[in-house]
């Protein structure tokens, strides 16, 4: 609990000393007085019911209190830790409580307030805490001098009041509603201040909690670009033990047919003949596994920006037939993270190829629009297009990696239309400054 | 952690240690009160009927050797407090209420009983009663009603006084008047009286006559039945039998012609009746006091004349004890209590030493059958009599503002004779007057008797 609240709610208890203190010493005092002035048999006829023993009055009233102050020393240790027994404590203050407002004939019904005031301050759990909200606050209604005197046959403090000349009375009575009104002060401060603290509380918790939002969603990417370089490392290694071994081996086949078509050039047409189909056929595969190893390899974008890599595989699409492969760029070329520049380029090649597969030789366009933030990719063809979308495994992987990034995909097609991919990638930097 | 720690040790160090000094103190001072019981007991010297009592507490100190020898092998104690004054006892003992130190058991005044049952001070003791072999027949069952509130006994009696006329035989028979007791009404006794009544030197002032002490109250509960209703929240006479009895006391009253009867004229021998109460009777009935006032004729007790409406009723005083309900030892006080008003012995003795009768009809018995009442040459009281006088008897009301609101009565009964007023509207105002009284929240000022 904040300080300000534990000062309070001292004061308030301070206060309700005071006033117990204030009542029972009334009661006490004006008896003796009454006794001195040979008032008695006339008071009891008016006080209609057998007042208390007047020691008992301070003696009980006091000390019951001091007993409820030491239940709240200890209920501020048990607070969090065992709420059930603060709660049993706290029934019992209530008691106590009814005990004192008894010996001081229910003439001051602050007291439950307080009592109130302690369940917010030292009852953690909920459902308990508005239960002994619910005891004090019958506590409150039915420690009513005027409701209590149909049950109970008690004197009433006025009855003792109504004993001082009206010189006396007046400061008396207002001394008690000073002394009450400020514990209804107290009373209503304390609720400001518990009320502001919690407040606060959760404005912390909501902080907190989107702080972890953050810290959560940044794992995520991470957990992303960690796979995405463990991926491309085993692409880099695959690439490199083809290229060095599986390359060499052709390389090596390769010299060595060449070596032999020489050598059988002079001797056996036959073998020359069939010489030269393996060794076109190596030289194929050769060019095959070049090729293959340099789609591996990263190093194609690493190496060069993503605009010219993207361009490279457009040129390498034109380059190997008639169809016409164009590449647009839209708005202000913003630079992308290497994860992002990997998927954009995934999913180009990707598009590219499927289009190259199965369009029927139809011209296909690549469109990059940059905008703040935002990157949309759009790669279309005029072939034949398909009536529904089969996604093997390459459109699966693109839609996964893409999501990933928090983009977007979208596949449109249908029969004669052409192929359409359509892609939306946030972009972590740059906007149209950069 | 280290704090909740700390709050053990706390805990083992001082609360602890303090309960099994709280325990052992508690079953100590439980065991020393086990073994001395002692019930405090307060009285006042005087008493209601007016009668002076030389050692007024003899009876009680005899009741407590009585007692305390009976219980002996219990070491029950009974503390007397003394020294008040009848008139001073009720303020006194207010006092003691009001600071929490009242006895166990006390004497009570007529006037404080309604208020000590009523505020929760007097133990109601029904169910003592009924655990114990106290039966009501035992009693006089006027007095013992004189302890009850709203259908509780709420005190026990331990004698009672009752009252009755008396008349002067010598001056009777010499103008040749007799009482017819078998008709003894209103009529009948307003004509003995006027007959008595007399200018007997002629100079126009009378100096004979007819009654001494005989007031409304005597007309009134021989005409009617209670003054008040049954919660004494209003006025409950019935005003026929009020105007019934305004009649007859304004005839009585216009018979002596304005003079008043003083004290002690009985004594002189010039007046026929005078109203009188067994603690007189015993005083001034026996000797040596008999040679002392009433020597010189001869005079017999009858009962009151009854109006139309009534029959011969007369004030009963009681003396009743009863129990604080704050009281520590209440099973023993009580045994204190049903000693006093029931134990035979005891009972008996109140006879020897104080001028009451006991309220215990066997002891009542006993005293008839012993000859003690003849023993100091007292004037014979027929049992018959006394007993018909106890049945037919009547208790104040005893509430806080009676003797106020008697006051007030009397005087407007007064006015209403002596200045002739119209006696229905008179009624009418006096109920009035009655009911107001009743109402007023504010206090009326005790009036010493």
């Amino acid at each position: 609990m904040d300080k300000p609240i534990t000062y309070v709610y001292n004061i308030i208890l301070i206060l309700n000393l005071v006033i117990i203190g204030l009542l029972s010493l009334v009661v006490y005092q004006t008896t003796y007085l009454i006794c001195d002035s040979d008032q008695a048999r006339v008071f009891l006829e008016q006080a209609r019911y057998l007042p208390h023993v007047p020691w008992h009055v301070p003696i009980y009233a006091i000390g019951s209190f001091l007993l409820l102050a030491v239940s709240s020393f200890f209920k501020r240790y048990l607070a969090e830790s065992h709420s059930l027994l603060a709660f049993l404590l706290f029934v019992l203050d209530i008691i106590i409580a009814f005990f004192i407002a008894y010996n001081i004939n229910f003439s001051y019904k602050g007291l439950f307030l307080f009592i109130g005031v302690g369940a917010f301050f030292f009852i953690g759990n909920l459902k308990l805490r508005y239960l002994g909200i619910i005891l004090a606050m019958l506590g409150y209604i039915f420690s009513d001098y005027d409701i209590i005197s149909v049950q109970l046959n008690l004197v009433s403090l006025q009855d003792y009041i109504s004993f001082y000349s009206p010189s006396t009375q007046i400061p008396l009575y207002s001394l008690r509603s000073t002394l009450e009104s400020l514990n209804l002060m107290m009373v209503i401060l304390f609720f400001q201040l518990f009320i502001q603290s919690k407040v606060r509380e959760n404005k912390e918790f909501i902080k907190v909690n989107n702080e972890l939002a953050d810290k959560l969603h940044q794992l995520e990417v991470l957990q992303a670009k960690l796979e995405e370089s463990a991926r491309l490392k085993e692409r880099n290694r695959l690439a490199h033990e083809i290229h060095d071994i599986l390359g060499h081996s052709l390389t090596s086949i390769s010299i060595g047919l060449e070596a032999c078509l020489e050598l059988s050039k002079e001797t056996t047409q036959e073998l020359f003949v069939r010489l030269s189909k393996i060794k076109r056929v190596t030289d194929k595969g050769l060019a095959e596994i070049r090729r293959s190893v340099r789609e591996l390899k990263s190093d194609a974008i690493e190496k060069s920006s993503l605009l010219s890599a993207v361009q490279e595989l457009i040129n390498d699409a034109n380059g190997l037939g008639d169809r016409l492969v164009s590449f647009s760029i839209h708005g202000n070329v913003t630079e992308l993270d290497e994860d992002e520049e990997q998927t954009v380029y995934r999913l180009v090649q990707e598009s590219l190829t499927n289009s190259l597969r199965h369009s029927g030789g139809a011209d296909i366009e690549v469109v990059f629009s940059y905008a703040s933030h935002l990157l949309n990719v759009m790669i279309a063809d005029n072939g034949q297009g398909c009536k529904a979308i089969r996604k093997h495994f390459g459109l699966d992987h693109i839609e996964e990696q893409i999501g990933l990034l928090g983009g977007t995909v979208r596949f449109e097609t249908a029969e004669g239309e052409g192929f359409r991919t359509k892609a939306s990638i946030p972009l972590r930097k740059g906007g149209f400054r950069s | 952690m280290a704090e909740i720690v700390r709050i053990r040790q706390l805990l083992l160090l001082f609360v602890v240690p303090l309960l099994i000094v709280v325990v052992v103190f508690a079953i100590g001072v439980g065991v020393y009160r086990q073994k001395t019981v002692v019930i405090e007991l307060s009285l006042y010297s005087g008493n209601s009927w007016g009668v002076p009592q030389n050692f007024a507490y003899a009876i009680y100190d005899k009741a407590v050797e009585l007692f305390e020898q009976q219980y002996a092998d219990k070491g029950y104690r009974i503390k007397l407090r003394t020294g008040m004054m009848y008139k001073d006892y009720s303020e006194w003992f207010a006092q003691q209420v009001l600071k929490g130190k009242e006895p166990d058991l006390f004497l009570i005044i007529e006037e404080d009983f309604t208020t000590f049952a009523a505020i929760g001070l007097l133990e109601k003791l029904d169910a003592y009663i009924e655990k114990s072999d106290l039966s009501e027949h035992d009693f006089f069952s006027n007095a013992l009603e004189a302890g009850q509130y709203q259908g509780s006994q709420y005190a026990l009696p331990i004698g009672i006084v009752p009252s009755f006329l008396i008349y002067n035989i010598d001056l009777l028979d010499s103008l040749g008047l007799s009482i017819d007791l078998d008709n003894w009404t209103w009529e009948q006794f307003y004509t003995l009286c006027s007959q008595i009544t007399a200018d007997l030197d002629g100079d126009g002032e009378l100096d004979r006559f007819g009654v001494e002490g005989y007031d409304w109250h005597q007309a009134f509960y021989t005409n009617d039945r209670a003054l008040f209703n049954e919660k004494s929240s209003q006025a409950g006479f019935t005003p026929q039998h009020m105007a019934e009895m305004i009649e007859f006391l304004k005839k009585m009253h216009a018979l002596n012609q304005g003079v008043v009867v003083r004290d002690g004229m009985f004594e002189e021998g010039i007046v026929g009746f005078k109203t009188f109460n067994l603690s007189e009777f015993r005083v001034y009935g026996s000797y040596p006091y008999r040679i002392l006032r009433y020597s010189d004729f001869d005079w017999k007790a009858i009962p009151f004349p009854h109006g139309p409406h009534g029959s011969s009723k007369s004030k009963l005083y009681t003396v009743q004890l009863g129990m604080s309900s704050r009281s520590r030892h209440k099973n023993v006080a009580f045994e204190f209590l049903r000693f006093i008003s029931s134990d035979q012995e005891f009972q008996y003795q109140i006879w020897e030493y104080s001028n009451m009768l006991p309220v215990n009809r066997e002891a009542f018995d006993r005293i008839y059958h012993s000859g003690i009442m003849q023993r100091d040459g007292m004037r014979p009281l027929d049992r018959e009599f006394i007993e018909s006088v106890i049945a037919d008897s009547y208790i104040d009301p005893d509430f806080k503002k009676y003797p106020v609101i008697d006051d007030y009565i009397t005087q407007r009964i007064f006015k209403i004779i002596a200045q002739d007023e119209d006696i229905p509207t008179g009624i009418v105002d006096l109920r009035q007057l009655i009911n107001d009284l009743l109402l007023e929240n504010t206090s009326v000022q005790s009036v010493n008797r």
